[in-house]
C-alpha cells in the first residue's frame, strides 16, 4: 500500500484557510479565444469546416477541445513523443506545437478518420493483431504516422517488406513507454507487406480496436460541462518556509476562479516543485497566466539539493531527527536511525551470519571482489500524465482518475473527504501507463477534489510533462558490494552497503535481492537513506530491483572472472532455485550464448553477450473479489480494478471464457469503476495472480447456480458444468440456449489462499506476501562503438519462470516492455537536478531520454511454465521480474565486449569513452 | 495572452516574435518564455520558394520546410551534406513543419533554458546555471556568458557550403555575420527586430565535391547532438563545420588546411586545437575529433565500400 499522507491533508482541509474564492461560480466562462481570433477554413477528416480560432491555439487543442476528437493525445507538449500526431495535407506533424491558424486551407486528418464504414485501415488491423500496443495512449500517434508511411511505402515499393531501420526512421518521432516497439516493427512491416489488407480475426487484446481507432477513453479525454482547468503553484526553492500566498493578482485575470492551499503557512517546502496550492481557471491559457500571477512569499532556508553534498556531516538537515520523512517504499519499512541526513542502517539481519560475512570478505585465503556502483534516478514517464477530474454532485463525488488503483484510491478519497465509500464513484476506463507512478493517493488528487468542492465547479487537473518528471521517480543508489568465494569456488560471504538517493524521502532499498537470489547465510546487508532537498520517490516497476540486480549480478560476473569460471557456470553452481536452473539449461543450449565472443574485442565495434539472473517477489491482493453474472446476454465479470496496459481486461475475459468453454466475445468485462467489488491495484506484479483465482471462485459458484437452475428448468439429469454449457446425461445444453431462459445469477468470488501458506500469516493493506519467487535469466548482446562511446543492443533473450501464463501474447508484450525500460536504465535515463538550485534540469522528453524504436534489439521471450501448481493462479506475476535484471545484463555485456566493467548507470558516451580507451 | 498578427507583406512582419512552423515558438509560448506579440508569417508572400538561379545557386525561402529541403532533387544533388542534415535532424513530424528560418533562428536547446525551473541570461534573468552545474553539454570553444552550444544543425550545414543568409533590412549575410561571435549573453544571432530572415542562398556546387553530415548522440535517433559535423570535400574548397561545441556554428580551419594538404582522415586530429574543457566536458573534445574522423572515413571510402 502506498504511504498515506492523510494526516497532513486533514490538517489542510481542517484549516479551511481559503485564500480567495471564485467571484461568481455561475458566471459564464470567458472564451479563451476572444483575443485575436481569426477565422480559418479547413477540412477535418474530409469534411469542410470554417471556424474562428485564437492565434495561440494549437492544432492539438483545436481537435481535442474544440472539435471533440480526443484520439490524438498530449504526451509531452513539446513535440518529442509523437502522441499528438495528426496529418496535415497527408503528412504527419506534431500537433501540440502546430498553430491551429496554420491549418487554413489545408486538410487535417486525425485517427478518428481512418476507419471508414467500420472497416479498419490495414495499419490499424496490424497494430491490433500484432499487439503493437499496451496502455494505448501513444497508439493513435503511432498509427497515424504509420498510416502515412504505409501510403508512401506502398506507392513506391508495393507490398515489399520494409526493414527495421526504415521503419525506425519513419517512427523516430514517437515514444512508447510501455515498450511495444518490437510488435510495432512487426505490425508496420506486416501491414506494408499486405498481410492486413483484409479483415482478420479478433486481436489478442480485448480493447485493441478502441485503442487503434482513438476511441479508447482516458481520464484526460473526459470532460463535463463547466469544468475548470486546475494547476499547481509549486515551490521554486529547494528549502524554504512558506510566509504567505497572495492570489489577488491572479484573481484579477479574467477566467481565474479560485485557489486552494496545499501547504500551511509556516510549513516548509523541501524540494523545487513541491505543491503549495492549486488554482483553477476557465481555460488552460487563463490558468497558465494565473499561475504566473500568484505571488508566494518564502523565507529561504539553507538547502542541500544534491545527494553527495547531503551526506556531508555539516550539511543542512532536510528533516530533524524527530521528524518522519515520507517513505517511497510500497510496504512499510521501519524508519532508520537518524544521523545527519542519513537514516539507517536498515539491515536485513534475520538468519544472517553478519560476522561470518565480514570475516569471509576479509579472509586473504578467499577470492574476493570489491565493487562500487551508482545508478541514476529514473522517472516513470507514463505517457498519460497524472490526471484527475472531480465533480461534486448532490448524490456524491464523481472522480475520473488516471490510476493504478481504482479501489484503493476510492477508499483513500472517501476517508480524506469524510464520505461513505458508496458516495465516491471513481472512474478509470483506461490508464495511460503507470509503472508504479500512479499508485499513490497524491496531493494533486486531493487538491483537485478539494478545490472542486470549494468552487462548486468541476475541476480537472492534468500535469504538464515537467511536473510529471518532477514528481514521479525512483531513487538512484550508490552501493558497495564485497563478494567472497572460497578457493574452491564455493560461496563464502557477501557484504553490502547501500545508500539511497531518494530526495526528501526514505524507504529506498536495493539490498533485498541479494538476500533472495543466492540464499547463503553469510551476508551483511546495510542500507541508508540519504535525505536531500529533492523530490521524494515512489515505487517504480521493481523499485530498487534494477539497481540491486545491476550491482549483484555485475559483482557475480566479476567474481566469475576472478575464479576463471564462465558466468553461467558460476550461477549454475551457486543458485539453488530450481526454476532458474531450468532456465540456465535453456541458456546453455542457445547458439548465440555458445558462440559468443569469449574475450573482449579490439576494434572500433566490439560485441559482447552479458547474462544476469533475476528474482522477484510474489504478492497477492488477498482481498480481491470478482463478481460474475449470467444474464440472457451472456456472462459479465465486474471488479474494481483497472487496465493500465497490463491487460487485466483481457486476462479476465480469457479466463472466464476458458472456464465456461465459450468464445471470449461471450464474456463482458466491466472494470475501472469503484462501485464494483474490491479489485487489485496494478502494482507489485499482482493483478493476474489475484484476479484469476477470484474469477475461478466466482464462476464455480455461478456454475453451480446455473447447473441447478438448468437441471430444474429442463429436467436434466446428472447435470454438471461442461465446456460451452451444462453437460448432462443426454449431452450438452449450450449457454446460448440456456441463458435466455434462466434467471439472472450473480456471485462474488474471492481470492482464496494458495495451497502453500503465505510468507507472513497476515495481509498488509489487503496484500499478502507469497512464499514463491519469480525466477528469470536475461541475456543481452551489445555492440559497443568504442570510438563514439555508444552502446547498441543487438539481441535480447528473456527467460522467465513464473508458472502458467494467462495470456501468452500479452505477457510477451509486457516482458518486451520491461526489457526496454531496462535498456533505458542501462543506457539513457538519468533524472538530473541542478546541484545548486535543486531545479529539474531534465524537464522534458528531449532532456529525459527514454528509449525510442531505433534503440531496440531483436527480442526473444521464453516462458518456463512449470513449478507453480501450488499457487492459486498456477502462476505468478512478471511485470517487475522482466525488467529487474536487464540493466545488469547490458552492463555485463559491455564488460564482455570491452573488458571494461560499467559501474555507473546510465552507460553514457562520456563514461564509456573514459572507461574504454580507443 | 499574446496577440498574434498575420501580416501579408514582408515589410509588415516586424516587431514581434516571428512564427512560421511554430515548433520552437509554441513551446516557449507555453512555458511563458515568450511575452508580447507574435507575428505569424503564414500569409506573408514570397518566402516559400525553392528555386534554382542562373549559374547554379539555389535559394530557399524562410518558410521552406526542412522536409522539403531534404528531399528536393536540386538540393540533394548539389549539397548532399545539407540535405542529409535537414533530413536527419529532429523527427519526421518536426521536419514536416519546421522551416529554414525557424531552424536558423531557434533559441538555445540548453536544458536549463528549456526547464521552467530556471531563468538565465537568455530567458529574462541573469547568470548561467549550466555554468555552475554539470558541464556535460557545454561549449568547448569560445563559450560566452552562456555556455550552451548553438542549436541549429542547418546553420552548420549552411556554413559548410559557404551559404548566405538573406535578411530584409540587412541584406546578404554570411553565416558568421548572422551569428556574430557568440558572446552576446541574451541572443543567438545578430538580426534586430526590424530585420526579417527571408531565405538562404546556396552558392553553386563545386565540381567533384562530396559532402555529408554526421551526428553523435547517445540514442539511435531523434536526439540533439553531443557533437555533429558537416564536411565538404573538394580540393581548394575543403570545409569542416561543426555543431554542439561552440556558441555559434564553427568551421575548423586547421582541419580544412590539413585536408587541403592531403592528410585525409588524419586531419581530424587538428580539430581540437584551442578547445577548452573541464572534467565534465572533456569527452566532447574526444568526440569532436572522432566524429570528424568518422565522417571523413565515410566520405573518403571508395564508392561501394562501407568504412
Amino acid at each position: 500500500m502506498p504511504p498515506s499522507r492523510r494526516g497532513f491533508l486533514q490538517a489542510v482541509l481542517g484549516t479551511s484557510a481559503a485564500v480567495a474564492l471564485a467571484p461568481d461560480a455561475a458566471a459564464a466562462p470567458t472564451d479563451p479565444g476572444v483575443n485575436g481570433e481569426a477565422p480559418i477554413s479547413f477540412w477535418i477528416n474530409g469534411e469542410a469546416r470554417t471556424m474562428p480560432v485564437a492565434g495561440t491555439l494549437t492544432t492539438l487543442e483545436l481537435v481535442r477541445e474544440k472539435l471533440g476528437l480526443t484520439g490524438a493525445k498530449e504526451g509531452c507538449g513539446h513535440g518529442a513523443c509523437g502522441a499528438c500526431t495528426v496529418l496535415v495535407d497527408g503528412a504527419p506533424i506534431a500537433s501540440c506545437l502546430h498553430p491551429a491558424t496554420s491549418l487554413h486551407a489545408r486538410k487535417l486528418d486525425t485517427i478518428e478518420g481512418f476507419a471508414r464504414g467500420g472497416q479498419l485501415h490495414p495499419m490499424q488491423r496490424a497494430f491490433a493483431a500484432e499487439d503493437a500496443l499496451q496502455c494505448g495512449y501513444c497508439t493513435p500517434g503511432f498509427v497515424t504516422e504509420a498510416i502515412a508511411f504505409f501510403a508512401a511505402w506502398r506507392l513506391e515499393n508495393g507490398t515489399k517488406t520494409p526493414d527495421r531501420p526504415t521503419i525506425a526512421n519513419a517512427l523516430a518521432g514517437h515514444l512508447c513507454r510501455c515498450g511495444a516497439y518490437d510488435n510495432i516493427y512487426r505490425a508496420v512491416a506486416a501491414a506494408c507487406a499486405g498481410t492486413y489488407d483484409s479483415e482478420v480475426g479478433p486481436p489478442p487484446r480485448l480493447e485493441a480496436r478502441d485503442k487503434v481507432t482513438g476511441g479508447a477513453r482516458y481520464t484526460v479525454d473526459v470532460s463535463v460541462d463547466g469544468q475548470l482547468a486546475g494547476g499547481f503553484i509549486r515551490s521554486p526553492l529547494p528549502h524554504a518556509r512558506l510566509v504567505g500566498i497572495d492570489v489577488q493578482g491572479a484573481l484579477a485575470i479574467p477566467g481565474v476562479r479560485g485557489l486552494f492551499p496545499l501547504m500551511e503557512q509556516g510549513h516548509k517546502a523541501r524540494y523545487v516543485g513541491q505543491e503549495v496550492a492549486i488554482l483553477a481557471a476557465d481555460s488552460r491559457e487563463a490558468l497558465r497566466e494565473g499561475l504566473r500571477a500568484v505571488k508566494v512569499e518564502w523565507e529561504p532556508l539553507k538547502a542541500v539539493p544534491s545527494f553527495d553534498a547531503a551526506k556531508k556531516v555539516d550539511a543542512p538537515l532536510v528533516f530533524e531527527a524527530k521528524e518522519k520523512p515520507p517513505s517511497g517504499a510500497e510496504l512499510p519499512v521501519p524508519a532508520g536511525k537518524a544521523a545527519g541526513n542519513l537514516r539507517g542502517p536498515n539491515s536485513i539481519s534475520v538468519l544472517m551470519d553478519e560476522r561470518g560475512a565480514d570475516r569471509a570478505v576479509a579472509d586473504p585465503k578467499n577470492i574476493v571482489v570489491h565493487e562500487s556502483f551508482r545508478t541514476a534516478t529514473q522517472c516513470h514517464t507514463a505517457l498519460e500524465p497524472h490526471a484527475v477530474l472531480a465533480v461534486w454532485r448532490d448524490e456524491g463525488l464523481d472522480v475520473w482518475l488516471s490510476t493504478q488503483g481504482v479501489d484503493a484510491m476510492a477508499d483513500e478519497i472517501a476517508e480524506a473527504f469524510e464520505l461513505t465509500r458508496e458516495r465516491v464513484r471513481l472512474h478509470s476506463e483506461n490508464t495511460g501507463g503507470g509503472f508504479g507512478g500512479k499508485a499513490n493517493f497524491d496531493i494533486q488528487i486531493r487538491g483537485c477534489i478539494a478545490l472542486a468542492k470549494q468552487l462548486g465547479r468541476p475541476v480537472r487537473v492534468a500535469l504538464e510533462r515537467h511536473e510529471e518528471l518532477t514528481i514521479a521517480l525512483r531513487a538512484g543508489h550508490t552501493a558497495e558490494f564485497h563478494l567472497a568465494a572460497t578457493p574452491e569456488g564455493e560461496p563464502a560471504g557477501l557484504v553490502i552497503k547501500g545508500w539511497g538517493d531518494g530526495g526528501a524521502s526514505v524507504g529506498n532499498s536495493l539490498g533485498i535481492f541479494a538476500r533472495l537470489m543466492y540464499p547463503y547465510p553469510k551476508k551483511r546487508v546495510q542500507e541508508w537513506d540519504v535525505l536531500s532537498h529533492g523530490p521524494p520517490t515512489r515505487a517504480m516497476r521493481g523499485p530498487g530491483g534494477p539497481a540491486g540486480h545491476f550491482a549483484l549480478e555485475s559483482t557475480m560476473d566479476t567474481l566469475a572472472r576472478a575464479l576463471g569460471k564462465e558466468p553461467l557456470a558460476l550461477r549454475q553452481a551457486w543458485d539453488k532455485n530450481p526454476e532458474r536452473q531450468r532456465l540456465y539449461d535453456r541458456v546453455e543450449a542457445l547458439d548465440w550464448w555458445k558462440d559468443r565472443p569469449k574475450s573482449a574485442g579490439t576494434g572500433r565495434f566490439r560485441r559482447g553477450v552479458g547474462l544476469a539472473s533475476g528474482v522477484w517477489m510474489y504478492f497477492v491482493q488477498s482481498n480481491t473479489q470478482v463478481l460474475a453474472e449470467s444474464s440472457p446476454e451472456g456472462f459479465t465479470l465486474r471488479c474494481a480494478t483497472q487496465d493500465i496496459g497490463n491487460g487485466s481486461r483481457t486476462v479476465m475475459a480469457e479466463r472466464a471464457a476458458k472456464k465456461l468453454g465459450v468464445p471470449r466475445e461471450y464474456v463482458r468485462v466491466e472494470i475501472g469503476e469503484s462501485k464494483y467489488p474490491t479489485g487489485p491495484m496494478a502494482a507489485g506484479s499482482r493483478s493476474v495472480g489475484s484476479l484469476i483465482p477470484a474469477i475461478d471462485d466466482a464462476l464455480d459458484q455461478l456454475g453451480k447456480d446455473l447447473v441447478r437452475a438448468a437441471g430444474r428448468a429442463f429436467g436434466l439429469t446428472k447435470a454438471t458444468l461442461g465446456a460451452g454449457g451444462v453437460a448432462h446425461e443426454g449431452g450438452l445444453k449450450r449457454w446460448s440456449e440456456l441463458l435466455p431462459t434462466l434467471p439472472r445469477f450473480q456471485r462474488i468470488g474471492r481470492r482464496l489462499p494458495d495451497d502453500i501458506p503465505y510468507f507472513l500469516p497476515f495481509a498488509i493493506g489487503g496484500v499478502s506476501v507469497g512464499k514463491r519467487l519469480g525466477a528469470s535469466v536475461q541475456l543481452a548482446e551489445v555492440e559497443v562503438d568504442t570510438r563514439l562511446g555508444r552502446t547498441r543492443l543487438l539481441r535480447s533473450w528473456s527467460g522467465l519462470a513464473v508458472g502458467k501464463i494467462a495470456t501468452p501474447v500479452l505477457a510477451r508484450s509486457q516482458v518486451c516492455g520491461g526489457v526496454i525500460m531496462g535498456i533505458g536504465a542501462a543506457l539513457y535515463e538519468e533524472r538530473l537536478l541542478d546541484p545548486n538550485t535543486g531545479g529539474l534540469v531534465s524537464a522534458n522528453l528531449e532532456d529525459y531520454r527514454i528509449p525510442g524504436i531505433g534503440d531496440i534489439p531483436e527480442m526473444e521471450v521464453v516462458f518456463d511454465d512449470g513449478g507453480f501448481d501450488n499457487v492459486g493462479a498456477g502462476g505468478i506475476g512478471l511485470a517487475e521480474l522482466c525488467t529487474v535484471p536487464v540493466a545488469a545484463s547490458i552492463a555485463c555485456a559491455v564488460h564482455a565486449a570491452t573488458g571494461w566493467a560499467p559501474r555507473h548507470l546510465p552507460i553514457r558516451p562520456d563514461r564509456l569513452l573514459a572507461g574504454v580507451p580507443a | 495572452m499574446s496577440e498574434v498578427r498575420y501580416p501579408t507583406a514582408q515589410g509588415q512582419a516586424v516587431w514581434g516574435h516571428r512564427r512560421a512552423g511554430g515548433t520552437d515558438v509554441m513551446d516557449r509560448l507555453r512555458h511563458g518564455r515568450i511575452t508580447g506579440a507574435l507575428v505569424d508569417l503564414r500569409d506573408v508572400a514570397g518566402l516559400e520558394g525553392l528555386v534554382a538561379l542562373p549559374g547554379g545557386s539555389v535559394e530557399a525561402g524562410a518558410k521552406v520546410t526542412l522536409a522539403r529541403l531534404a528531399t528536393d532533387a536540386k538540393v540533394r544533388a548539389g549539397w548532399p551534406g545539407l540535405a542529409d542534415a535537414a533530413g536527419g535532424l529532429a523527427t519526421p513530424q518536426i521536419r514536416q513543419v519546421a522551416t529554414v528560418g525557424g531552424s536558423l533562428l531557434q533559441r538555445t536547446r540548453c536544458a536549463w533554458f528549456r526547464s521552467p525551473d530556471f531563468t538565465c541570461h537568455k530567458s529574462g534573468g541573469s547568470g548561467c546555471p549550466a555554468l555552475a552545474a554539470d558541464h556535460h553539454w557545454n561549449s568547448i570553444f569560445g563559450a560566452g556568458p552562456c555556455v550552451a552550444p548553438h542549436p541549429s544543425t542547418l546553420a552548420v550545414a549552411l556554413l559548410a557550403f559557404d551559404g548566405l543568409v538573406l535578411a530584409d533590412g540587412r541584406g546578404t549575410l554570411t553565416v558568421p555575420e548572422l551569428y556574430g561571435d557568440g558572446q552576446a549573453a541574451d541572443r543567438e544571432h545578430t538580426l534586430t527586430d526590424e530585420q526579417l530572415l527571408v531565405g538562404i542562398r546556396l552558392p553553386p556546387p563545386l565540381p567533384g565535391a562530396t559532402s555529408g553530415w554526421f551526428r553523435t548522440a547517445s540514442r539511435a535517433r531523434a536526439e540533439w547532438p553531443l557533437v555533429e559535423a558537416v564536411i565538404r570535400l573538394v580540393p581548394g574548397g575543403m570545409r569542416v563545420a561543426v555543431g554542439g561545441v561552440a556558441p555559434v556554428p564553427m568551421r575548423l580551419p586547421a582541419v580544412e588546411a590539413a585536408l587541403e594538404a592531403g592528410e585525409g582522415v588524419a586531419a581530424a586530429a587538428k580539430a581540437i586545437a584551442g578547445a577548452t574543457s573541464n572534467p565534465g566536458s572533456a569527452y566532447k573534445v574526444t568526440l569532436l575529433e572522432r566524429t570528424i574522423a568518422t565522417l571523413l572515413e565515410r566520405l573518403l571510402a571508395p564508392p561501394g565500400v562501407a568504412p
